[in-house]
């Protein structure tokens, strides 16, 4: 037996979007989800304000690096005593610049983890409503409520107002399990 | 799709709204068209020439592994020469893609988003070239394990002093940051490949993209992820070319060890691999019908990025053999004569001429914006780098301090090591030709993307502009008036 | 959709072209460093006469490559075609009306030819150490790049005086700047066509001439050594210091009425990135000069770095400079708060600005002044504070007399109109 999980507004164009995320906002509805196939920055500021923990995983990853990279030379210089060129065990120089590079590589590999992980990728089923136009030309926005209520009423009323070309009741799939969270 | 639609759009009845998902739609099908249609005539030919040229590359490098790296024609004192020089120009070429998808990416060029994907691509094939040349170099290829530092019976490790093995690291880093940004930007594309396949294709292309769906959470942290990415390229790059330039500039051969080096090797890099990034794009353009997407503003505006880095590479020559002159050591000077004039005179004047004087045409606009010239030119940068590296790389080794070990005439060429150029050239067409048909060959969210915010900048002038222009005469007497009650506001 | 609402950017635009009065006491301010400097100068002479000259040459180097670097801050404005830059363009332009007087000052270096240049009367050198080549080569240099300056100057000003005095007979220094008037239209686009020729040709007269000029004042004192990235950190740091001088300036006037609506936090962020990326920049430029110079160990380059960086008093004056150069402000701009307040933004660009002239102490002094007592520092601040006035007197001169934004330019207009959008 199929859930009722929401109500979806398609829309053929980002500003249309837009106006609905601020109308969905100012009338503090339960966290809307868009689906867009372009990233429209004035529409995220609103749905997430504020900047990706990303950079996070990115710092933390670039630290760890850096650690390696000069335990790894200082450690391994001691380890087999040659002096080349003259130049002291722990030439710091040159190590500076393999220390960057693995600040650099470890940072890259921090971000690629914090976005798999705050993306909630990979995913292996297609949320419910997802249409494949959405990847091309089309928009939507999906607001969670309940099937009989006073909000799903006011949530179709709000997209149709904003421009919607469609509006949509969003029932989970028979074959798919209901993800809780998108 | 679009039947579903309701037929009634009231695209009409809200203010300001801009009517752009029919290009969205029409621009995605028509690049996928081209990614997915079956490859004409002109393509199996030259998927041809670049295997026969694989094959030459093969023949030579195993001819070089059985009878060993005297086959090249290496010859002390000039013992980097050929493979070194082709190295140093494909990690260039790398640096040009990574500038043109990360470092546009961080100043908001409009320009950079037609030609990225195609750029990110050329850099993740150019810098696999490139890995292969200090692997052929080894001679003993099999042993090439022994740059990195494992633990080993007789308690070894690696020299870290030595810019050969930082150059080991940088491209490790290097291939595996680009490889992921690629990979990023690549991530709502592929959702778009998916979107239209079936079957096994609609599995692989799903994997890729790893079930993106362009939710906002999922855009949110897309793009701070690339952002930090293409912060996390623009370092690597420079260090990259810089740690390349090090490899002659740490030694003390005398026209090698100048401090110049690195900003010197980053500029002829970004200056060749634009240069190549045109001979494919200016192709690739006229053949697949891109010429709305691949518009001749935006080729032109990496022209100008062309003419700016050749002015830059003419300075650092200028400034070198000034140097070399200025402190008056004789053995400098008769490393600098050896190349305007001595065995090296051809390669000199071939780089000099192709690099310094040919660019300054594109300081004409018409010229700048005839796409003939441009690919013209853009091949003829291209062998002016690659016989720059060439000299750079073995001129100074010909004159070194040791003057019983000075060489004459230049290092020899043999078919081994022309082989093995034409067998990466052909390892890069390959390669670059099975990308194009796998990938869409133009980023499409990012066109979607700056067809919004042009559409939204536009509206948001004409608003203005009509003001505007009747608001001139009012200010200008505003002013007057104000000038003649004595001056503006006090301090 | 713009920040900006039609009714606002009808008052910015009236705001916009009109004259803007610095306070009177800041000239006579200017007055009195440019006496105090004399007077350094002069009792410099008696006292101390080597560390007079090193801190004239000091000086010279600094501010000249400083008031140049200037006009070429809007320079690559123009040819990269950058619009959030044009509300400050003008601001910093200003500053090239010092170059006249630097030609001057650097001329004046003649007579301590002696006591500068070691190999003054050394003979047997190559044909480039002649001290009459050398003021020749170099006078004729800020020549040609002064005449080009002023040019440029004069095309970005003159679009603007015009539309400010038209439909009444302009005075005094409007009336040259803006003689044979052809009407605002073609003299608009006039204006933009010569500046985006002479641009190019400022950029490339900058990075040859002044590598010639660093080469030639700085690092011909120690005539055994050489470096090629020495002129490109020479000329990189000045456009550092350039840039941060138009933060500081931004700053300054940021008092005035339509300044923060277009000097927006967004462009003060944009602005303080460029900073922080120069920073950087030179950061690189001077780490490819060390590490050649390390690894290679060839004796002169080891002798330069030992003196600069390992002998005492200069390895203080060394680390005061990378810690002000790049450091503190590299540090300071993490912190997003200060990159978009033009008040935090102008102390840290100071601190940048500080740091390239402490660098340049580094570049001269330990060839120049070694042996004498260094209790004679306050000669040379007190020259510092002198040069410090002589740039700020035509400064305050110009900028009373012209608008302090080129609203002339149709990108200053985009500027304002297209502000807040995002794509």
């Amino acid at each position: 037996m199929s859930e009722f999980l929401g109500v979806m507004g398609y829309f053929s164009d980002a500003d249309a979007l837009k106006n609905a995320v601020e109308a969905a906002h100012r009338e503090h509805l339960r966290r809307p989800v868009t689906y867009s196939p372009l990233p429209d920055e004035e529409a995220l500021e609103i749905l997430r304000p504020g900047t990706s923990s990303t950079r996070w995983t990115c710092l933390l990853g670039g630290l760890a690096g850096m650690g390696i990279g000069w335990a790894m030379t200082v450690w391994m210089s001691f380890d087999y005593p040659l002096v080349v060129g003259g130049k002291p065990f722990v030439s710091w120089p040159p190590y500076a610049v393999i220390v960057f590079e693995l600040t650099i590589l470890f940072a890259s590999l921090g971000t690629v983890a914090g976005f798999l992980v705050l993306a909630r990728l990979p995913r292996q089923n297609p949320s419910a409503g997802y249409r494949p136009s959405f990847s091309i030309d089309e928009f939507a926005l999906f607001l969670k409520c309940d099937e009989e209520s006073e909000e799903r009423r006011l949530i179709e009323r709000i997209l149709r107002e904003s421009g919607a070309d469609r509006v949509v009741l969003v029932r989970s799939r028979d074959d798919l399990p209901i993800r809780r969270s998108t | 799709m679009s039947s579903e639609r309701a037929a009634s759009t009231q695209e009409s009845q809200l203010p300001g709204r801009v009517p752009l998902h029919e290009s969205f739609r029409e621009i995605t099908e028509h690049v996928i068209d081209v990614m997915q249609r079956k490859p004409g005539r002109g393509y199996w030919l030259l998927l041809l020439l670049s295997l026969v040229m694989m094959t030459l590359g093969l023949a030579a490098w195993g001819t070089q592994i059985i009878h060993g790296l005297g086959m090249t024609g290496l010859m002390h004192p000039m013992m980097w020469a050929i493979y070194i020089g082709d190295y140093i120009w494909w990690i260039g070429i790398a640096t040009a893609g990574t500038l043109t998808s990360a470092i546009l990416f961080l100043f908001r060029a409009p320009f950079r988003a037609a030609f990225s994907r195609a750029a990110e691509g050329m850099t993740c094939i150019a810098i696999l070239t490139a890995g292969l040349f200090p692997l052929i170099h080894l001679g003993r290829t099999w042993r090439f394990y022994w740059v990195f530092p494992y633990p080993n019976e007789r308690h070894l490790w690696v020299n870290f002093r030595s810019p050969l093995i930082i150059d080991v690291w940088v491209i490790a880093t290097y291939l595996v940051l680009s490889i992921v940004y690629f990979w990023l930007e690549l991530l709502p594309d592929a959702a778009v490949v998916r979107d239209r396949s079936t079957g096994w294709k609609r599995t692989i292309y799903g994997m890729i993209s790893l079930g993106w769906e362009g939710t906002d959470r999922q855009w949110k942290h897309l793009l701070m992820a690339s952002t930090l990415h293409a912060a996390l390229l623009t370092p690597v790059i420079i260090s990259m070319h810089s740690i390349t330039s090090w490899d002659l500039a740490l030694a003390i051969v005398p026209d090698w060890h100048y401090t110049i080096f690195p900003p010197y090797f980053v500029t002829g890099a970004i200056f060749s691999g634009l240069a190549m990034l045109l001979t494919l794009m200016i192709p690739i353009r006229s053949y697949f019908h891109l010429e709305r997407v691949i518009t001749v503003d935006r080729l032109e505006q990496l022209a100008k990025i062309i003419i700016a880095t050749s002015l830059m590479v003419t300075y650092s020559y200028a400034v070198i053999y000034f140097m070399a002159w200025y402190r008056g050591d004789p053995i400098e000077e008769v490393g600098y004569l050896y190349q305007f004039f001595g065995g090296f005179k051809v390669l000199f004047w071939l780089f000099t001429i192709c690099n310094c004087v040919f660019p300054l045409t594109l300081l004409f606009r018409r010229l700048r914006r005839n796409l003939v010239w441009l690919w013209i030119l853009s091949i003829i940068i291209n062998v002016g780098m690659l016989a720059e590296r060439w000299c750079i790389v073995a001129a100074p080794l010909a004159r070194d301090y040791d003057v019983y070990s000075w060489a004459p005439g230049t290092f020899h060429v043999s078919w081994v090591g022309i082989g093995i150029t034409i067998g990466s050239l052909g390892f890069f067409l390959f390669s670059f030709l099975i990308f194009i048909k796998v990938v869409p060959i133009v980023p499409l969210y990012e066109l979607r993307k700056d067809m919004l915010r042009e559409a939204r900048e536009a509206r948001a002038e004409t608003e203005a502009e009509g003001l505007l222009k009747a608001r001139y005469e009012e200010l200008r007497i505003k002013a007057i008036e104000t000038q003649s009650g004595a001056g503006g506001s006090e301090s | 959709m713009s920040d900006h609402g039609p009714q606002e950017v009808r008052e910015l635009e009236a705001d916009a072209l009109l004259l803007r009065r610095p306070a009177g006491w800041l000239t006579l301010a200017a007055l009195l460093c440019v006496g105090t400097g004399l007077i350094g100068f002069g009792i410099g002479l008696w006292l101390a006469p080597n560390r007079t000259w090193a801190a004239m040459l000091v000086n010279v180097l600094y501010w000249t490559g400083l008031a140049q670097a200037a006009i070429i801050v809007s320079a690559m404005f123009n040819v990269v075609v950058a619009r959030w830059g044009r509300p400050i363009q003008r601001m910093t332009e200003g500053l090239a009306a010092f170059l006249p007087f630097a030609l001057l000052l650097f001329l004046v270096l003649w007579f301590g030819r002696d006591r500068i240049w070691v190999w003054v009367h050394e003979p047997g050198r190559n044909g480039w150490f002649r001290i009459n080549r050398l003021f020749w080569r170099e006078g004729l240099m800020l020549l040609v790049m002064t005449i080009l300056s002023l040019w440029y100057l004069c095309c970005s000003i003159r679009p603007d005086l015009g539309a400010l005095y038209r439909g009444r007979p302009p005075r005094g220094f409007a009336a040259l700047i803006t003689r044979g008037w052809r009407g605002l239209n073609q003299e608009r686009a006039r204006s933009q066509w010569a500046m985006r020729l002479l641009s190019p040709c400022l950029i490339l007269g900058y990075t040859f001439g002044f590598t010639m000029w660093a080469t030639d004042l700085a690092m011909s004192l120690y005539p055994n050594w050489k470096s090629s990235m020495f002129g490109g950190i020479y000329w990189e740091s000045e456009f550092y210091a350039a840039l941060a001088a138009a933060a500081i300036l931004t700053h300054l006037w940021m008092r005035f009425d339509p300044m923060p609506q277009i000097v927006t936090p967004r462009r003060l962020l944009d602005l303080s990135n460029l900073i922080w990326g120069f920073g950087f920049f030179w950061a690189y430029f001077a780490w490819s000069q060390y590490l050649v110079i390390w690894m290679g160990n060839i004796p002169a380059g080891a002798h330069y770095l030992i003196e600069e960086w390992r002998e005492w008093p200069w390895t203080a004056l060394a680390w005061v400079s990378l810690s002000l150069l790049l450091i503190i402000p590299s540090l300071l701009f993490l912190a997003r708060g200060f990159k978009s307040r033009s008040a935090p933004l102008a102390w840290i660009a100071g601190t940048g600005a500080l740091g390239v002239l402490s660098y340049r102490f580094l570049d001269v002094m330990p060839y120049i002044a070694n042996l004498e007592p260094a209790v004679y520092w306050i000669v040379e601040a007190a020259i510092t504070i002198g040069f410090a006035g002589a740039v700020a007197l035509p400064y305050l001169w110009l900028m009373r007399r012209v608008p302090i934004f080129p609203a002339s330019d149709p990108l200053f207009v985009e500027a304002i109109v297209t502000e807040g959008v995002e794509g």
